[in-house]
């Protein structure tokens, strides 16, 4: 039955058994709004009515049921049923809940607290449409970027060439050898978001002993002008391994941001709504 | 020199293993080059660093191209040498030994650290995934969890309005001043908000039926049912006509002896208007067995509740003609304005209604009640006839006695005699006589009914009804509101011309005569119609033509299934007091649908007309005092309807 390959993607959780879980959560939402519209109370629709109750008390056990994903993602044991499958009805349950919360409040929307669970759980789905625009995305532009190699590789072909580099410099006049020294312990990887992000590091150790090299004017014999002349193909070499290193981290950073907005989200929200639940039976 | 090297490894096991290097040349170089004697392979290091000289007093370490050198942790420019001076240059430690003879210098040579592979070093450099201090998904949610309820209880606190945050809704704005103050409606938490609260101010909030009418679902119902707070600024009233329609649409069946018609929907099975009127101020020859129906004492004054019909007469004692008095050229006021609707039509100050037509304020600046040609500024009074017989006669006696007066003293003491308080004087008991002569002759002028006598231009004239045996005219029954079963507001009606519903009272005819005889000498003016009588935007008073008001007559009917009848002038033309003027159901449908109505038709729920709450019955109770047995068992009526 299963359509989809399970390595080909976001795509393959979203198409999960033919879209099985859209189907149900489009069924879920076509049934919220009959309901919503057959049922037209006093004062309006709105989360105080017997249907605002029922849509509500939906919304929250789905959001508590969500929430246990995180919980459900790390037990690789389980059998229940495939990560996949439970993935697929995460995105589109999840999805659902943007119309089955106006629904519950017969969309009235104030600034007050009841509607920061709202934003909140607004937010959460944001985050997360936002994580599968990147799994659907970012997987592609990272393996074209490593060119089939393992980022391990890439790793041990930098080291290899810092290795290459200091045996060359050792010989080369004490210029170079600073030139190389910086080279080597002044190249960072990764670092702050900011660096992450942005794929560049402005101060790299390496960039710097380029431009020092081919800067620099020194009388050499000719032995000492070959290794020079090495030293700075070297550089070159890493620098453009440097350059697929930190897209590759890009690419892992921009994979991962996500969650640190949509778990603290989905806890917040998840805290608000029982809040707003209890304010509302406090004060009725 | 000889010097000894003795290079020490120390390897993974922790073990140490040494190997000596002897090198016997005249001075021992360390660097990074490949061409010193002693090789420090570290790209930090000089070239040339540093080298060991033999001099006479000793072997020294003097440097080449390092800027300083660092023995025994201090820095300095050379230094002789002794046993145990330890040597640092980068990573490396070389430490002066103990000579074994033969040599001239015996140094061992170790890295300090372990020096990592370039792979560690990469590994110590690189800082890859988001994860950071607080910044980790973990902390983030922890941090979450603590600041909901920060906000939940610092927000109030924040932006000053303490627990509106907490609203699910707007506050309606006639509870807004206390809208901060939660406890004066929620007393008891998790308890829906009691009627017994609401009541506290709404105390003189009236009850939907009489007293003796007791419907038990209407009793149960909480006062929040329809008055939902939290939902909107403006909107305190719930609208929904089902609410209404739950007895209404089968209130016969539900109280079979109730006089309530029953009903569900304006403009679906909303029944003709019915009239409350003063049951001996109409008659009607088209409803049949109407005097037989005297009823329910609602009001103060006895009325019954009849049908809209075309047929209907009022006689209220008046004559009027509102065709002969709109807009007439001969009936210009004296500030030479023609009249108009407004001029007697005014809502009351209280904008509720019509306010009741008088004689001071809406007739007597054209009709005067002048009763003697020779006295034209003098005006009998308007009220009982018999006061006003009395007012003539001390007019008349004090002008009979003043034409007595010779400039004696005329006052004079009767003797307190009965039969005897009579003016003694014969010439003052002739002027007395003639004084009430004159009353009389006043009386039968006013009284006429042929000529244009003052009160029977509007009034009928009783002879002999007088409290004093004189004439008097019938009496005088102006009903102002006809419907007070429901609310109308001629102000929020405004933009509409008074035509569109009362259109047979405002008709401008040229040359309409005048329907009594008494009116005959005051000759029709012939003219146009003055401007603001011409339809258009913003006149309020426009007036029909008869051809105009003949064709809209024919429209209106013709949108009505069934025989058409022919309109004549009379059916749109009122000339007469009886005339009910009011406008039946249909007139209101042209606007206003049912509840679920969408535009062009304006959604008229019930109590857009007719209030829940009705001002003559008693005070509501609130729900929760009800016995709890019989909120369970919940029968419709507690008893039969009254």
């Amino acid at each position: 039955m299963a359509t989809a390959n399970p390595a080909a993607g976001p795509r393959s959780f979203l198409a999960y058994r033919n879209f099985r879980h859209l189907k149900v959560a489009l069924l879920g939402l076509v049934a919220s709004t009959v309901v919503y519209w057959w049922y037209d109370p006093v004062g309006g629709r709105n989360g105080g009515t017997w249907v605002g109750w029922g849509l509500g008390g939906l919304a929250f056990t789905l959001m508590l049921w969500l929430l246990y994903f995180g919980v459900r993602k790390r037990d690789y044991f389980s059998s229940s049923s495939s990560l996949q499958g439970w993935l697929s009805a995460h995105v589109y349950l999840g999805l659902s809940l943007v119309l089955l919360v106006p629904l519950h409040n017969g969309f009235q929307f104030g600034w007050n607290f009841h509607n920061l669970a709202f934003a909140l759980m607004f937010l959460v789905v944001v985050s997360g449409v936002v994580g599968i625009v990147m799994y659907a995305s970012v997987p592609g532009q990272m393996t074209r970027n490593r060119r089939g190699q393992r980022i391990d590789s890439l790793f041990e072909q930098v080291a290899e060439l810092d290795s290459e580099i200091s045996g060359v410099a050792l010989a080369l006049p004490d210029f170079y050898a600073k030139a190389a020294e910086t080279a080597i312990n002044g190249t960072k990887i990764g670092g702050g978001w900011l660096r992450q992000f942005s794929a560049k590091d402005p101060n790299c150790g390496t960039a710097r002993a380029i431009k020092l090299i081919q800067e620099h004017q020194e009388a050499l014999d000719e032995r000492q002008s070959s290794d020079v002349a090495r030293v700075v193909e070297l550089l070159g070499r890493k620098s453009a391994l440097l350059q697929r290193i930190r897209l590759d981290v890009r690419y892992q950073a921009l994979m991962e941001v996500w969650l640190f907005f949509h778990i603290p989200l989905a806890v917040a929200s998840v805290i608000a709504v029982f809040t707003h639940v209890f304010i509302v039976f406090y004060y009725w | 020199m000889r010097v000894i090297v003795v290079h020490k490894t120390k390897r993974r096991s922790g073990r140490i293993t040494t190997r000596d290097e002897v090198l016997d040349v005249e001075r021992v170089s360390l660097g990074r080059g490949p061409d010193n004697d002693i090789q420090l392979n570290a790209l930090t290091i000089e070239y040339h660093h540093s080298v060991f000289r033999a001099r006479p007093d000793g072997i020294y370490l003097e440097r080449v191209e390092a800027p300083e050198l660092e023995v025994n942790g201090r820095a300095c420019k050379e230094r002789r040498l002794k046993p145990k001076d330890r040597i640092r240059v980068g990573h490396y430690q070389l430490t002066v030994l103990d000579g074994e003879g033969g040599e001239d210098l015996r140094v061992s040579l170790e890295a300090t650290s372990r020096r990592k592979s370039e792979m560690e070093e990469l590994a110590s450099r690189t800082f890859v995934g988001l994860s950071r201090g607080m910044l980790t998904e973990r902390k983030l949610s922890w941090l979450s969890v603590f600041s909901i309820p920060i906000i939940f209880a610092g927000m109030p606190v924040l932006t000053g309005q303490l627990e509106t945050f907490w609203d699910t809704g707007p506050v309606a704005r006639a509870h807004s001043y206390f809208a901060d103050d939660c406890q004066k409606c929620h007393t008891e938490a998790f308890t829906r908000v009691l009627d017994s609260q609401c009541l506290e101010c709404h105390a003189d909030i009236s009850a939907h039926t009489p007293i003796d009418v007791k419907v038990v679902d209407l009793e149960a119902t909480r006062c929040a049912t329809c008055h939902m707070e939290h939902n909107g600024e403006f909107q305190l009233q719930a609208l929904e006509q089902e609410l209404c329609a739950e007895c209404h649409s089968d209130l016969g069946k539900r109280a079979p002896n109730t006089r309530v018609r029953t009903v569900s929907d304006f403009s679906a099975d909303h029944p003709q208007f019915r009239l409350t009127v003063p049951t001996d101020a109409l008659q009607s020859e088209n409803i049949p067995g109407i005097g037989g129906r005297r009823g329910e004492e609602i009001w103060t004054r006895k009325v019954d509740r009849v049908e809209w019909d075309r047929g209907i007469q009022e006689h209220s004692g008046v004559r009027f003609n509102h065709l002969r008095h709109v807009a007439r050229e001969e009936l210009k006021g004296s500030e030479g304005k023609l009249l108009d609707c407004g001029d007697c039509h005014q809502e009351d100050p209280a904008g509720k209604n019509m306010a009741d037509l008088n004689f001071e304020n809406h007739c007597q600046e054209c009709h005067s009640l002048s009763f003697d040609e020779r006295f034209d500024d003098r005006q009998a009074l308007h009220g009982e006839a018999d006061e006003m017989r009395e007012d003539l006669l001390e007019f008349y006696t004090a002008i009979e006695l003043r034409a007595l007066d010779n400039g004696e003293e005329r006052l004079r003491v009767y003797r307190n005699r009965v039969g005897r308080d009579q003016p003694q004087d014969p010439q003052e008991r002739a002027a007395t006589e003639n004084a009430k002569k004159m009353v009389e002759r006043a009386s039968a002028f006013l009284m006429d009914e042929d000529k244009p006598g003052a009160c029977a231009t509007c009034h009928f004239v009783e002879r002999g009804a007088g409290d004093d045996g004189g004439d008097d005219v019938a009496p005088v029954r102006l009903l102002s509101l006809w419907m007070p079963m429901s609310v109308f507001r001629h102000g929020t009606h405004e933009p509409f011309p008074c035509r569109d519903c009362h259109p047979r009272a405002a008709v401008f005819d040229p040359n309409a005569t005048a329907s009594y005889e008494s009116e005959k000498d005051l000759e029709p003016v012939a003219r146009a119609r003055p401007e603001w009588s011409l339809p258009g935007k913003g006149q309020t008073y426009a007036l029909y033509t008869v051809e105009e008001a003949i064709a809209e007559a024919e429209r209106k009917a013709s949108r009505k299934s069934g025989p058409q009848i022919p309109v004549r002038k009379e059916d749109v033309v009122s000339t007469e007091a009886t005339d009910v003027l009011l406008p039946e159901i249909d007139q209101c449908k042209t606007c206003h649908g049912g509840g679920h109505a969408s535009s062009p038709a304006v959604a008229s729920e019930c109590v857009l007309c007719h209030p829940f709450h009705r001002k003559e019955y008693d005070r509501m109770r609130p729900a929760e005092s009800l016995p709890a047995a019989q909120n369970e068992q919940n029968p419709f009526f507690r008893n039969g309807a009254g």
